[in-house]
Formats: C-alpha cells, sequence, structure tokens
C-alpha cells in the first residue's frame, strides 16, 4: 500500500513547492495512472515512493514503512523502478544477461528466476533479442527490455515512467494485459503516463497532477471525460471524446463514451434514426 | 517543376553483428517541400531509413549498406556528414541525447559555431529561431531545467540553425505530454507550409498528423510496405487495420457495417470535423 499524507516537496527553498500538500492513498492491487503536463513534477511524486526523494513536510508510508527511516535498499526490495530513459538503465552485455541481472543481485533462487524471466520473454516476444547487445536494439525494444529487466524481480509494487514511450500498438497491448495479469496477482501497479490511450484501455484509476496539487483523482472514464478539468491541466481530450462532442452538436441526442465499440454503435444508432426521420 | 528531395534507391542496410538486414531494398522518392509520415511496428527499420538521410548510415554507424540515397541530386556515399547536416536537419527520439550545451541559446548556436560562422550572423540567426518558435523565454536557461516538450523545441531549433531545407525527425514527440506533442506538430505543420521545409517524421501518433501529412510510407520488417498519399494508404490492403488511426478506422468500420463509401463520398475522412461532415451528408 502506498500512503502520502500532506506531502510537501521543493528542489530549492527559494522556488515554489513541487508537491503541494498531496494526500492520497493506493491500495494492493490497485492499477493507477498519474498524468499531468511536462514538468509539473509526476517524476518527482514517484521518486518519493522508494525514497528517492524525501519529503520537506509530511509523510510518506510503503506497505506501512515510514521512507524516511528506512533505508532506500529495503524500499528496493518491495518497489520495482522503471525509469523514463532506458538507457539510464540498461548496462549489460546482452539482452539475456540484462534480465539476469535484477533477480541475481536479490539472490532469487536460479528456478523462479528461469520461469519468471521466460514467462517475460513469451508475454513480451522478444526471444529474438536476448543474445542482443541492449545497445543495438531500437528505441522501442530498448524501453521493453528495460520493464521487462523490472519485471524479473517479482516486487510487491510497480512504478513504471512512461512505459509505452517508443511502443507500437502491438506492445502496448501485451504490456497493458500483462500488467493486468499482474494486478489479479495482487500486485500494485502505478504508471506515469502522457499516453491517454494506453490509460483509457487498460488502467481503472487516474491521478491528475496540476500546479503542486491533485486536480482530479478517480475513475479514468470520468477523469479524461472531464474536458475543463483536462483544459486546466494542460492536457488533450481523448479524440473519441472530441469526435461525440462535436457530434452532439449535429444530433443533441448522441450520447459521448469514450469506449471505441460504444462510439460506434451509438453513430449507428444515429445514423439510422436519421434515416427514420427523412422518411 | 518541384524538385526531388530525397530519392532512395534499392537501400538495404545490415548493422554489423547483426543477423538480418535492418532495410531491405527500400525505394521512394520525396518531392521538395513534402510532408512524410513514416510508420512501422518498433522495431521496423524507421530509426535506420532516417539514419540514411543525413549520412549517419553508412558513415558513422558500421554495416553493410547497399543502393544510393541521393539528397537534391548527391548521393550520401560521396558527401560527408558534415555537408549533409547544412541540408539536412536531424531531430532524434530523446533530446538528452543531442543536448550538449549550458544554455538553451549557446545549444542552438552550436551547430553555426561548428561551422566557423562569424559572431554576428550568429547571434542573428539565434534570434531569428527564438523568435520563429517562440523560445523567448527559456533562451537563457539550461536545456537541462526545461521541460521535456522545451528540451524537444530546442533540438529543434538546432537543427534549424544551419537552415536545412529537409527536417528529418525520429519520434519527437513520444515522451511529451499530449498537449506538448499538439504544439510541436502544429510548429512542424507551419515550418512545411510557410517555410517550405521538406519534413519527413517517424511517428506513432498518426492522429495528430492527419490534417496536414502529404504521404505515408509503411515499414515491415526492414521493407517498405505501402508508400502514397493517405487514402490511397488506408484503403490499401498492404496496411495493417489495427494500425489504422482512429478516426479512419472508425469511418472503415461503419462502412463495413452500411456501407458509406462510393455512395456520397469517395474519400475516408481524417480528421473529427471530416467524420463528422461526411456523417451529416448522409
Amino acid at each position: 500500500m502506498i500512503e502520502f499524507e500532506n506531502v510537501f516537496f521543493k528542489y530549492d527553498p527559494k522556488t515554489d513547492y513541487v508537491l503541494n500538500d498531496i494526500t492520497f492513498k493506493i491500495d494492493k492491487a490497485e492499477f493507477v495512472a498519474i498524468v499531468g503536463k511536462n514538468g509539473v513534477g509526476k517524476t518527482t511524486l514517484i521518486k518519493h515512493f522508494n525514497g528517492l526523494l524525501k519529503p520537506n513536510d509530511g509523510i510518506v508510508r510503503i506497505d506501512s514503512l515510514d521512507i524516511v527511516k528506512e533505508p532506500i535498499s529495503k524500499m528496493a526490495s518491495i518497489i520495482g523502478f522503471s525509469f523514463q530513459n532506458p538507457n539510464h538503465q540498461l548496462f549489460a552485455q546482452n539482452v539475456k544477461k540484462e534480465l539476469e541481472f535484477g533477480p541475481k543481485n536479490l539472490k532469487i533462487e536460479e528456478s523462479v528466476r528461469d520461469a519468471t524471466i521466460q514467462n517475460l520473454v513469451d508475454t513480451f516476444q522478444i526471444n529474438h533479442l536476448l543474445e542482443r547487445s541492449p545497445f543495438e536494439l531500437s528505441g522501442g525494444e530498448r524501453r521493453l527490455v528495460s520493464i521487462a529487466s523490472v519485471l524479473t524481480m517479482n516486487q510487491q509494487i510497480l512504478v513504471l515512467d512512461e512505459p509505452t514511450y517508443g511502443q507500437d500498438y502491438r506492445q502496448k497491448k501485451h504490456l497493458g494485459l500483462f500488467l493486468k495479469k499482474l494486478i489479479e496477482e495482487g500486485i500494485t501497479v502505478v504508471v506515469v503516463s502522457h499516453d491517454m490511450d494506453f490509460i483509457l484501455d487498460f488502467i481503472p484509476r487516474t491521478i491528475v497532477l496540476s500546479n503542486g496539487k491533485i486536480a482530479a483523482d478517480g475513475e479514468t472514464v470520468k477523469v479524461l471525460s472531464d474536458q475543463t478539468l483536462l483544459q486546466n491541466a494542460d492536457l488533450v481530450s481523448p479524440l473519441l471524446l472530441d469526435l461525440c462532442y462535436s457530434l452532439q452538436q449535429i444530433d443533441d441526442t448522441f450520447t459521448t463514451s469514450i469506449n471505441e465499440q460504444e462510439v460506434f454503435e451509438n453513430i449507428l444508432s444515429m445514423l439510422s434514426k436519421k434515416q427514420k426521420m427523412s422518411r | 517543376m518541384v524538385e526531388t528531395a530525397i530519392k532512395i534507391d534499392n537501400v538495404s542496410f545490415k548493422y554489423r553483428n547483426a543477423d538480418s538486414f535492418a532495410l531491405k531494398r527500400v525505394t521512394f522518392e520525396v518531392a521538395e517541400g513534402e510532408f512524410i509520415l513514416l510508420a512501422g511496428f518498433s522495431g521496423s527499420g524507421k530509426s535506420t531509413l532516417l539514419k540514411c538521410l543525413n549520412g549517419l548510415i553508412p558513415h558513422f554507424h558500421a554495416g553493410r549498406f547497399g543502393g544510393t540515397v541521393e539528397i537534391f541530386g548527391e548521393s550520401t556515399l560521396e558527401s560527408d556528414t558534415p555537408q549533409l547536416a547544412k541540408q539536412v536537419g536531424f531531430v532524434f527520439q530523446n533530446p538528452e541525447n543531442q543536448i550538449s550545451n549550458l544554455t538553451v541559446e549557446r545549444e542552438i548556436a552550436f551547430p553555426l559555431e561548428n561551422f566557423g560562422v562569424p559572431k554576428n550572423e550568429i547571434i542573428s540567426r539565434v534570434d531569428e529561431l527564438v523568435a520563429l518558435l517562440n523560445m523567448e523565454e527559456i533562451r537563457y536557461r539550461s536545456p537541462y531545467s526545461i521541460s521535456g516538450g522545451e528540451q524537444q523545441l530546442t533540438a529543434i531549433a538546432a537543427a534549424l540553425a544551419l537552415d536545412p531545407k529537409i527536417l528529418v525527425l525520429d519520434e519527437v514527440t513520444a515522451h511529451l505530454s499530449p498537449r506538448s506533442a499538439v504544439h510541436i506538430l502544429t510548429l512542424l505543420n507551419e515550418l512545411n507550409k510557410k517555410h517550405k521545409k521538406t519534413i519527413i517524421i517517424a511517428e506513432h501518433r498518426l492522429d495528430r498528423c492527419l490534417n496536414f501529412a502529404d504521404k505515408l510510407a509503411f515499414l515491415e520488417k526492414g521493407q517498405l510496405k505501402v508508400f502514397g498519399d493517405l487514402q490511397a494508404v488506408f484503403q490499401s490492403k498492404e496496411f495493417p487495420t489495427n494500425m489504422l488511426p482512429k478516426i479512419p478506422s472508425l469511418f472503415l468500420k461503419l462502412d463495413k457495417k452500411i456501407g458509406l463509401l462510393g455512395d456520397k463520398t469517395s474519400t475516408i475522412p481524417l480528421t473529427v470535423d471530416e467524420l463528422v461532415a461526411t456523417l451529416n451528408n448522409r
């Protein structure tokens, strides 16, 4: 469980707070997205999860442990972190060694380790990359390997910063489904992302950061449908929603939705209604 | 007559140590002033193809290179990379890999300094670019203390410093917030339309480019599967349906169900406004 209680943080005493009285709670086995414009403090926020940054004021608890009092190594055994830029994370000679590094460090039993890695390799379909150097891979492949290398360690909480960066829709889908499976197994997953479509498709709860505060926290569909809120947080509304609002201009009974299938059905019924009227 | 800006003829490339070719006999031409989208799954060879345009391949990356790439009639094999840098501005996936100076202003001036441009000319060129891209607020800041979108803007400004006719961009919006991404794409549209830059961009967010791109090239496993204007590509069987952007995809699904194409329209709507208009006219 992740708990923030009135957390304040700034990098420089002369500037404004980057985190300004942040309070929220994420339960075990929750799947949560954190969104907000570039530079709003999303990465600053998640760096508090494992004590990489410590609050100026307020309390951060992970599994009831106060991060200020615990060593980072202790937090590392609970929380897996995948950073935005895979180049800051990858270093091994080949992808296989990259994947083995984490579990070896944590002294995870070899059979467990190999099974976990095999499962990840199958899920992400990266078998053909195992013998290659991580630095020879394309940007998207590299990102995928850096995420997989974190998932090898079986931690209880996973924090992924921009995991869909450079991924095509197939890889996004594999990743989304895999993370959902982890949730079912009781793992908590927090994703920082700008990828509204990925969030809509897979992540049920969304927290919006804006000006150092939490501007919204709730069901993704509700949060991402709120145009005023999105505008204030400097985010762009999903394309489907734009479409729905435009369709409402020509038919005020048109029901908005951000589910593609629902929009499809709604358009069909709008067209058939129109046809009946013109007859 | 419009000049041919880029001519890619039968280009293949295999990285040293790789088992297979990253590019396989790719051939297409880009006319001056065109805006080209480059699409493909990751690992399909998009970045590799782009690196052929400014000569990073084969001059910098070791491997086996076949075919020819011509930039305004000059083969990249016969030009060196500094020469090509004047013709082709390049913006990488990750601005952090590109940024190396202490202020945004110095970053923009860097390519000009490398070419020994006189100081007063450098200053006026930087002034020009800062105004063009609306960068007054960040001009004297450290490129490491600005947001990702601003870093990418800085990288674009630096790529434009030598006033290249062609601008090549490799997934430059990937880790920007949707709003910054829209801002950058709008800017590229302006550079294309107003300033006549030829633009070729690898991009996963096709949705946001459909109102201004001219053509689309789709790569799969190093092969160019489809190339042409957007209408032709989206109607082509070679273009995977699950890669279709949202609006065309929705329209084609509707078309399949109730037949919209060929009725009153033969074009696929690409934007929200076009789709609404098409549905309204029915």
